[in-house]
């Protein structure tokens, strides 16, 4: 049963608690935010390849996940599956949608019409399956546990959900840059015809860095089904338009600037529809970003070429 | 040979006649059954072929022959213009019933106006019937049943303080909103904070925080079942009281909403188009028949659903033997005192085409919609 919750403080220090929950929701969200952008920006800091459908993925991920579970099966292993799922998916998203055109030269731009392509088979597929019906965890799939500290309430899956994103962010870093494949990986970025040229196989390279980015946007779909109690064959678009902003704010092809991104987009978010009328929401947030990268066109951990990782050693 | 081929054509041309006949009055649904509005637009439909077998089976259009066509705009504008347009042009209906939102009825109102078909709608905007005589809408105004809420909810619950959410993405739910919360005013409940959400966001948890901060005793859902119920949940995850007065709209009596708050949504009161258990024969033989045929109870929308094709069957019926859309109209705008299965059984337009059947107030408890 659900109690009531009375914080039992003076105004001022309520007002604090206040801004410190908020706070905390935004490093929440942007943690989210950052499994799905890190994938994004993964691929095309690696491989310059813009990933319309990576929304698809996430989505994909959540119904795996929703389907395991409805399944009577843990919610661990619905999160496994989605991982995995979402990995292979996104693999098959690349033998299919991105391979030829990699071979023709005319992958940046066709890549943006084969993934929006990809992504509209991806979501009618979802629309079929479900009926067009929002679905959602049953109750109790999460145990609901809430601590408090100094007035600010934490709840069990507020602090899953953050474990799983730094988690998952720092297997992604230790792979890429603590690996002979990450090495294989940022090989074929920088050049590929000399990482071919001293033995690296590129499609072994092109099928990790999409399993790795499928896989985050998998594990980021079930967070957002857990946290947000809605799983629909839409839920992916948002965060598409949010990754997008997101690598963009953060630096293209940047993965600590993704991190960073993420963040401060979810702590934006959070802030200004705390503190400011709701309706303008998203013209804040906006401005407020079209300022950022006044100052810094680049994004903040952004360089002049995009695809950083591309020339990072 | 030739009496042999006069009878072969006379035959075939019988046999074209009646075809003709067949097909001659067609009535055309054009409801999103998939989409945002599928929870109302599902239900509505599935009451429609209902009542339209009821009335088959009772030979009620007799001598006429008249077919339905349901299409589904998957709640989409374009698609609902698009629709409305084929089967006025193409299949020659005499009447439109739908399409479902106001948003959706407002773009599709001109067009119907155009074409010179009649067009009813579930939109909740009074605002569509400004697009000309042909547009007729089910739900009774805003201002009648979000009145009798406001009141209700200022002195009966008396909360003290009223946070309200509403979609700003939709006409009917912000003119909803707008009503009940100067009810409210007039009636000394304090509006804590006014926040508006749009109809595919799921992150409520910056809200839901600002929500328990005002301290409201009293959160208006101005919002889709499921997205109601989403806040709800995400709100109670946030820290607010178990004990706060939840207050939805038209569309909440549905079961999407009682299956996606589960316990949480407990105690939830809203304005009802339809009583559940019935109010006359007519709707207690409805809740039986619907309740057979789709393996659930049938909510407003059902209701709503059953009794447009009730009231356009009438028209239909009064305007024969040979209806045309300018007669089908005219006997649509005639309506009085149907015997229905909405509000208190039954249903009138008046002479500005301002729907009434009078609307309840219903409460969420143990599962079940009930009188407070």
């Amino acid at each position: 049963m659900w109690e009531a919750f009375d914080v039992g403080l003076p105004d001022q220090a309520a007002g604090r608690a206040m801004i410190a929950q908020q706070l905390l929701n935004g490093l929440v969200s942007g943690g989210v935010y950052a499994l799905f952008a890190l994938g994004f920006t993964l691929v095309f800091g690696l491989h310059g390849i813009l990933n319309l459908a990576h929304g698809g993925v996430l989505m994909a991920g959540a119904f795996i996940a929703y389907y395991t579970v409805q399944a009577g099966l843990p919610l661990a292993l619905g999160l496994v599956l989605a991982i995995i799922g979402g990995g292979l998916l996104s693999v098959l998203l690349e033998f299919t949608a991105f391979r030829r055109l990699r071979r023709s030269g005319e992958v940046e731009f066709g890549a943006i019409i084969s993934s929006i392509g990809a992504n509209l088979v991806l979501v009618t597929i979802a629309q079929r399956i479900s009926h067009t019906q929002v679905m959602r965890f049953p109750f109790g799939t999460f145990p609901i546990v809430i601590y408090q500290f100094l007035g600010v309430r934490v709840s069990a899956l507020q602090l899953f959900m953050a474990a799983c994103s730094l988690v998952l962010v720092v297997i992604l870093t230790f792979c890429l840059y603590r690996t002979g494949a990450g090495r294989q990986i940022r090989a074929v970025a920088s050049n590929e015809r000399a990482a071919v040229l001293v033995g690296t196989n590129p499609n072994a390279v092109y099928f990790q860095t999409f399993f790795l980015s499928g896989a985050l946007a998998g594990a980021a779909g079930v967070l957002v089904g857990l946290a947000f109690n809605s799983i629909h064959f839409m839920m992916g678009e948002p965060y598409l338009l949010r990754g997008f902003v997101v690598i963009i704010l953060g630096g293209l092809g940047s993965v600590p600037g993704a991190m960073l991104g993420s963040l401060l987009f979810g702590m934006i978010q959070t802030l200004t529809i705390a503190y400011l009328p709701s309706g303008l929401t998203d013209a804040i947030i906006y401005s407020i970003l079209f300022l950022i990268l006044l100052v810094r066109p680049n994004g903040l951990l952004g360089k002049p070429a995009a695809g950083v990782m591309r020339g990072r050693r | 040979m030739n009496i042999i081929r006069s009878l072969a054509l006379g035959a075939i041309a019988l046999s074209l006649a009646a075809a003709a006949r067949a097909e001659d009055v067609k009535i055309g649904v054009v409801m999103g059954q998939t989409g945002t509005f599928a929870f109302v637009g599902q239900p509505a439909t599935d009451a429609m072929r209902l009542a339209f077998d009821d009335l088959r089976s009772k030979h009620f259009f007799d001598p006429m022959t008249v077919s339905a066509i349901f299409e589904d705009n998957r709640s989409d504008k374009q698609e609902a213009i698009a629709l409305i347009t084929r089967l006025v042009r193409r299949d020659g209906v005499v009447a439109i019933i739908g399409p479902v939102s106001s948003g959706e009825a407002q773009a599709a109102a001109p067009v119907a106006v155009e074409l010179k078909v009649p067009m009813f709608t579930t939109a909740t905007t009074p605002e569509v019937l400004k697009a000309g005589p042909w547009v007729f809408k089910t739900p009774e105004n805003a201002e009648s049943y979000m009145t009798t809420l406001g009141t209700y909810v200022a002195s009966v619950a008396k909360p003290k303080a009223c946070f309200i959410v509403s979609i700003r993405d939709n006409d009917g739910y912000i003119r909803q909103k707008d009503i009940f919360r100067d009810v409210l005013v007039k009636g000394g409940v304090r509006i804590a904070a006014e926040e508006s959400i749009l109809a595919a966001d799921t992150d409520f948890t910056a809200l839901s925080t600002k929500m328990v901060d005002s301290q409201a005793d009293c959160i208006y859902l101005g919002t889709p079942p499921q997205q109601g119920a989403n806040i709800v949940l995400q709100s109670l995850q946030a820290g607010m009281s178990s004990k706060t007065l939840l207050v939805g709209n038209t569309g909440m009596s549905t079961d999407l909403y009682t299956k996606a708050g589960g316990q949480a949504v407990e105690g939830t009161i809203v304005p009802a188009e339809f009583v559940p258990a019935g109010v006359n024969d007519l709707s207690r033989g409805f809740i039986t028949r619907y309740t057979a045929r789709f393996g659930k109870a049938p909510d407003n929308f059902a209701a709503e659903g059953y009794t447009m094709m009730l009231v356009v069957a009438n028209a239909i019926k009064n305007a024969g033997p040979n209806p045309t859309r300018a007669t089908v109209r005219d006997e649509i705008a005639k309506t009085r005192e149907l015997t229905a299965v909405l509000g208190n059984g039954t249903y009138s337009l008046d002479a500005n085409r301002i729907p009434s059947y009078g609307i309840a107030v219903l409460k969420l408890a143990g599962g079940q919609w009930v009188r407070p």
